[in-house]
């Protein structure tokens, strides 16, 4: 096989066994890689309705099929299993350096079954493997867990090429919103995924690979990497601005337009967001760029706060961690939100639902239903220090973050407001206010992961086109008409041609599918036509789906939150108004070729290879 | 004679360089631990260092390095093939590796997909 | 009549001297585009980028008449998510 390493590493943490196991070409020509093969394995051995984190769930990391192989920005890769916060299907993206460590030392994939009596972590050697004691690890944070296991190789050129995937004390604590980190600041953030690895007792796993990641047709790979480089390098947006200001450049124009959240979504377009765009934090902060294994566009780096309560060293924060962390929470001050980020970090938790918590408890201390003497502590609005506290709390279960720690409306059920807790199927909800973004409040609805903005970023038709070009691909932001149809489109072909290959969604901006599909074609070999990846993009959709509906996650969860549907925009072009995403969702699936509960009917199934595969 | 030019601060650790420069040199396989470059990574900078011609025997009067006000050990950014590390010498077969400029005159794949411009092409005397 | 400009990223160069926290207002005639605002700014049309008013995005060539008042911001083109 070509850009597929071929192998399987399947660990049974229970008996502290591993296998290996071939990957079938059929098998990764259908499924592709990262979400799209985890996505089957998981449909095919772990039923939706056991408890996430007992031993029967299982947690598989998935690298994207052109991982390693040199694609540009080829490293995103997943871990996946039944979700612990939204009990559906999970699957977590990550970038950095360690997928391509997994894939050069020969593996695409590895499956963790089974709950280890102690605490324990992986090694792999290439084809050494070995399931280790852990116990000196557990309780360390996430930055100390690299630091630890890689002063314990002999060799400091080894430790450099040797690559960390960890759990923080959040994980370990099986705290709902808990990531998996790896290379410090590289997050697998989303589902709760963290609380799944701390559930089996796995602190870490260590990659270090020497084998080879082999392309079929070199020369015409070389080509189409070459060609999507030039691409990049004459996109002032992707070679310029994207790496200057990071996808936190988005923040200042999204404030403009209204997109932008402010104090748990209940204002949009102030002024002082301008006070933690990511061009404040560009000026300010950042040190110096740092990029994922094979990425010219490097939107991460270190940044600094040289003095005063939040000092230190931090990573460069997203989009979505500056929307949520800071004006949603009306925090203006970057130097809270860098330090906000960096405990996140540390301890192993998801920036976004860790945000839209402290907006909730925030929100909850404002109205008077969440009094001082619960919370100990001012909560107003703005309080960077109390964000900082609360990231803590909820690592530890201390406070209000044992509430914290359950995800999603738990808090604020606790206190009589569920309705202030803005997300969708127990995730908070992405950076969006979906008031001025008619698709996009779709997208976040329909996504089978929960409250997520990443299965179709319409906001580059709805939002970004207008400003930016192309002019033709230009749509209403408040608009109905086309929405459903532009929103399947996007999520069958960017779930197969983009996730699952393992290109970085920041990268289309320079890299559009016509540059993409000829790098999976040539590394692979696999004589695909692009009709035919977008159709594994929806056959992996519709799986995702039977996997929640089989877990009991149905149509009346795919709803907005109640702010969105009832409380009208204060600003932008959807001014005075709300989405109707209950017609669009008609239609939607409709199209999608479900029944008017959402459900697939066994035709779309059979069309898609799946029969028998209903309800 | 055109050579190839480092310059570390522009480096963002994508690495790029290692997986082009492996598959350049070895048909249809990608594997930076075979790559010319590397890119070597200490206190979250970047340090792309080109292999140089081999040794056969560790050096016995090593310098330290200051970059940027960070020490370096001297063997951390050495160029040399050596039996005191793995970087630069074929994992499977031991052979020690040199950058050859992707042929003469050169065209250095690494140059080539280095987006930030840390890698660029210089004339020298 | 009057408008405001907010410059974001790259187009903060083009502020008049003296500018504070990157805004300005500009007296334009009446009747005046967006391209005559670019223009009264010294923006050259190579310098790629696009503009908001009140909530409603504008391409970089739009001939959207301004009216008095108007608060304009000029951004780099973005990217992300």
């Amino acid at each position: 096989m070509h850009a597929w390493a071929g192998k399987i590493l399947r660990v049974d943490l229970s008996e502290r066994e591993y296998d290996i196991e071939d990957l079938d070409p059929y098998f990764a020509k259908m499924y592709i890689g990262a979400q799209g093969t985890a996505t089957r394995i998981l449909y095919d051995e772990v039923d939706p309705t056991i408890d996430a984190l007992g031993e029967e769930n299982k947690l598989i990391f998935s690298t994207g099929a052109l991982v390693g192989t040199g694609a540009v920005t080829g490293i995103r890769s997943v871990w996946a299993a039944k979700s612990p916060l939204t009990g559906g299907i999970a699957f977590s993206n990550v970038g950095g350096y360690f997928p391509a460590e997994v894939k050069f030392a020969g593996y695409d994939m590895i499956i963790f079954e089974g709950i280890a009596d102690d605490p324990v972590m992986l090694w792999i050697d290439d084809d050494e493997i070995e399931i280790m004691d852990a116990d000196h690890l557990w309780g360390k944070d996430v930055f100390e867990t690299e630091d630890i296991i890689k002063s314990e190789i002999d060799d400091p050129w080894k430790a450099m090429d040797t690559r960390i995937a960890s759990i923080g004390p959040a994980g370990e604590n099986l705290v709902k919103i808990a990531a998996i980190m790896s290379d410090k600041h590289r997050a697998a953030a989303r589902c709760g995924i963290g609380a799944v690895m701390g559930s089996k007792n796995l602190k870490a796993v260590v990659a270090h690979g020497t084998k080879d990641v082999s392309v079929a047709v070199p020369e015409a790979f070389n080509k189409s990497v070459n060609a999507a480089l030039g691409a990049i390098r004459a996109s002032e947006r992707a070679s310029k601005v994207f790496p200057a200001y990071g996808s936190a450049g988005l923040v200042n124009f999204y404030n403009e337009v209204g997109l932008l959240p402010h104090m748990n979504f209940k204002k949009m377009a102030l002024p002082e967001a301008h006070k933690i765009s990511g061009q404040a934090v560009a000026d300010g902060y950042l040190i110096r760029n740092q990029g994922c294994f094979s990425c010219p566009m490097s939107c991460g780096g270190p940044a600094e706060v040289k003095e005063g309560p939040f000092e230190g060293v931090s990573h460069r924060p997203e989009y979505e961690t500056h929307a949520l962390m800071g004006p949603n929470c009306g925090i203006y001050d970057p130097e809270a939100l860098l330090k906000g980020n960096n405990e996140c970090n540390r301890l192993g938790i998801d920036t976004m639902d860790m945000a839209c918590q402290v907006s909730c408890a925030m929100e909850l201390y404002e109205e008077g239903h969440l009094p001082e003497s619960d919370a100990g502590m001012k909560l107003n609005f703005g309080n960077g220090e109390a964000l900082v506290t609360l990231i803590q709390q909820t690592a530890y279960r201390e406070g209000l973050g044992e509430l914290i720690a359950e995800g999603g409306a738990t808090l604020a059920e606790k206190y009589g407001q569920p309705d202030l807790f803005i997300g969708v199927k127990k995730m908070g909800y992405a950076g969006y206010d979906a008031r001025n973004a008619y698709g996009m409040a779709l997208g976040v609805v329909t996504s089978t992961r929960g409250g997520c903005h990443c299965r179709a970023y319409t906001l580059v038709r709805e939002a970004l086109a207008h400003a930016f070009g192309p002019k033709e691909m230009a749509v209403d932001p408040v608009s109905m008409q086309g929405k459903a149809e532009m929103l399947m489109m996007m999520q069958n072909m960017q779930t197969a041609l983009v996730d699952c290959a393992g290109f970085c969604q920041f990268s289309m901006s320079g890299q559009p599918p016509p540059l993409l599909f000829p790098q999976l074609a040539t590394a692979t070999g696999v004589n695909y036509t692009m009709p035919e990846v977008v159709i594994n993009g929806e056959r992996i959709w519709n799986l995702q789906k039977m996997f929640n509906l089989k877990a009991g996650i149905t149509k009346a969860d795919d709803v907005l939150p109640k702010r969105l549907r009832e409380e009208p925009a204060t600003a932008g072009p959807g001014k005075g108004k709300n989405p109707d995403v209950e017609t669009m969702l008609k239609y939607y699936y409709m199209l999608r070729g479900w029944d008017e509960e959402g459900v697939p009917t066994p035709q779309k199934l059979a069309e898609l290879g799946l029969e028998g595969q209903g309800l | 004679m055109q050579r190839i030019r480092i310059d570390q601060a522009k480096c963002t650790g994508c690495r790029s360089c290692e997986a082009a420069c492996s598959l350049k040199h070895y048909e249809n396989e990608i594997n930076p631990k075979k790559s010319r470059i590397r890119v070597c990574m200490v206190a979250e900078r970047f340090y792309p260092v080109i292999s140089g011609p081999p040794t056969e025997a560790e050096c016995t009067s090593k310098v330290d390095v200051i970059i940027e006000g960070q020490e370096h050990d001297e063997c951390t950014l050495c160029r040399a093939a050596c039996p005191s590390r793995p970087w630069f010498r074929e994992p499977d077969t031991d052979i020690a590796l040199k950058c050859d400029f992707c042929g003469d005159p050169p065209e250095p794949h690494c140059v080539q997909v280095c987006a930030a411009e840390a890698l660029t092409m210089v004339e020298v005397q | 009549m009057q408008v405001e400009v907010k410059m974001f990223m790259k187009f903060r160069k083009y502020l008049p001297p003296d500018s504070k926290n990157d805004m300005a207002v500009i007296t334009l005639e009446e009747g005046a585009t967006l391209l005559d605002l670019r223009a009264a700014l010294g923006i050259p049309p190579d310098e790629h980028g696009g503009t908001v008013i009140d909530g409603v995005a504008y391409p970089e060539d739009s001939v959207h008449k301004l009216k008095d008042g108007d608060s304009v911001g000029f951004f780099a083109s973005v990217a992300g998510g």
